[in-house]
């Protein structure tokens, strides 16, 4: 009983620390990786005595700066929901990694211990519940704000993620019916192994379509560049999170980031094989001059732990040269995009998908 | 344990219920519906009746209470008192109404000889929802989501009318 709830209070801790440790990281490279884009240096003033580790403390020098600033409320506000809406953000978007597994079971103390928080049999399903909830964090943000910038930011933050929503979740129906279940660990076991001895059996190469309309819908639920209507500086100061200072407009930020890493793994979980190692485990690893290379042990999670993450940096790297590339797109065709090319291309992929299980499978 | 849980997202949803009633303001409403459904997800997680759980937000509390709150920020209601209430016997019917409501409830609902049956070993999980919906009830199923078109086609008239 209390070993139970000690490993999953371990989980837990550790998927908290993984994901806030990584958005972390990552307001820091935005800055670098913007800075390199476009032939600047970039963040590297913050220093502690001296050492300036290429930038790496400003994360902290900005949460510092950020918890010491003012914190505004709005008179005319609703001041409770302006206050609760940054974590209505925040929360959805640190709950949904609940269920993506980092690596196989493992026996531990004479039981077998899942590496993900939660065994919920409706996995897939349970991060887009979850994830629609992030909707309202922005609403009632631009509404609580009693600022016409932030109700127009609200307004178009609630039209984007719902349309993109209804794309996010039939795009994923075609890899569910490949491997015929909700549950992620399962998804990810049928990834394992090879097609011809060197093509890796991911889901990509079985939902190619499916994976590229994934991808733009996952996108869009993040509100980066160049799906960043619902901020839109040049037209509306900064949308929904227009009166937000200190560390209130910090969660915000923060939870763009999380929703980053949710993406970033979920993609990597879907459809490229998540915590699957490029080596077979049972046959060992054969290396030129050293011979086999036998994997056992705690070495085996250890190992499907970091090829995860590694995934995972590939991915939050791709987001970030995404957001950094292409300029934003006008409202309308960001909502034209959604219903009218996207919405039928993976009601498409779905029809051609059941068809292609139904034939091979019979 | 789950006696704990239980009790706690009961009040929840109760509590949240009534704050949908007793709040005048149409976004604070919204904003406790929103939390009762919650409760009621978690109240499904407690039956092991996941799938129903992650309906219950991703439907209701993801989808229709999103458009509701859309809705009702697009309208901007003036956020003035509602009026009082003109005829004094609304009220007293309302209250009438609400515990004769009640009553039936309680005797369809409350422990009766038998007890409560207590549910199967995979209940509520996608294959126990999936397949009695397909194959027995597909009919009734498929003429569901033909009533869900006629009532979208009949809003879109109706909004193109204006224009």
């Amino acid at each position: 009983m209390w070993i139970d709830l000690l490993i999953v209070t371990c989980k837990v801790l550790f998927m908290f620390l993984f994901v806030l440790g990584i958005a972390g990281i990552l307001t820091w490279v935005e800055r670098k990786q913007s800075a390199v884009l476009q032939d600047r240096i970039g963040a590297n003033r913050a220093s502690i005595f001296g050492v300036r580790m290429i930038g790496l403390f400003h994360p902290i020098a900005d949460a510092l700066k950020l918890f010491t600033k003012e914190d505004f409320v709005p008179l005319h506000g609703h001041r409770v929901l302006f206050v609760l809406s940054p974590a209505l953000a925040i929360v959805p978007a640190l709950m949904t990694f609940a269920v993506i597994p980092f690596g196989d079971n493992v026996h531990v103390l004479g039981r077998e211990v899942s590496l993900r928080v939660s065994d919920i049999n409706a996995g897939v399903v349970l991060v887009f519940a979850i994830a629609s909830l992030s909707v309202y964090g922005i609403t009632l943000a631009g509404w609580a704000s009693d600022n016409r910038y932030s109700l127009l930011g609200a307004l178009r933050g609630a039209a984007q993620m719902f349309s993109y929503e209804v794309v996010l979740g039939l795009s994923v129906i075609g890899i569910l019916l490949v491997y015929g279940t909700l549950d992620l660990n399962e998804i990810v076991r049928a990834q394992g192994g090879y097609w011809l001895g060197f093509i890796p059996r991911w889901g990509v190469f079985v939902q190619p379509v499916g994976f590229l309309l994934y991808f733009t819908a996952a996108f869009a639920e993040t509100k980066r560049m160049p799906f960043d209507l619902p901020e839109g500086e040049s037209e509306i100061v900064a949308g929904y999170f227009t009166e937000y200072s200190g560390m209130k407009y910090a969660a915000f930020l923060f939870s763009e980031f999380c929703e980053m890493v949710l993406v970033a793994g979920l993609s990597a979980t879907l459809f490229f094989g998540g915590w699957q190692l490029p080596v077979d485990v049972a046959r060992g690893l054969a290396l030129p001059l050293v011979g086999v290379v036998h994997i056992s042990g705690l070495w085996v999670p250890l190992l499907q732990l970091l090829t995860f993450c590694l995934k995972v940096v590939i991915f939050l790297w791709l987001l970030m040269q995404i957001r950094w590339t292409l300029p934003r797109f006008r409202y309308d065709q960001v909502m034209s995009l959604c219903w009218k090319v996207l919405l039928p291309l993976v009601l498409l992929n779905i029809a051609v998908t059941a068809v292609a299980v139904l034939a091979v499978k019979g | 344990m789950q006696a704990v849980f239980f009790w706690l997202f009961s009040a929840l949803a109760v509590g949240c219920a009534l704050g949908v009633v007793f709040k005048k303001n149409p976004v604070v409403s919204a904003v406790f519906l929103m939390g009762s459904m919650l409760a009621l997800a978690c109240l499904f997680l407690l039956l092991d009746a996941h799938f129903i759980a992650v309906i219950q937000v991703l439907v209701y509390a993801g989808a229709v209470m999103v458009l509701f709150s859309f809705i009702i920020m697009i309208l901007n209601l003036p956020q003035e008192e509602l009026p009082p209430l003109a005829l004094g016997g609304t009220r007293a019917w309302g209250v009438a109404f609400g515990a004769v409501a009640l009553l039936f409830l309680a005797g369809k609902f409350f422990p009766t000889k038998e007890g409560f049956m207590p549910t199967s070993r995979g209940f509520g999980d996608v294959r126990s929802i999936a397949v009695p919906l397909f194959r027995e009830y597909a009919l009734a199923f498929e003429l569901t989501s033909l009533v869900l078109l006629v009532g979208i086609v009949g809003a879109v008239l109706l909004a193109k009318r204006k224009v």
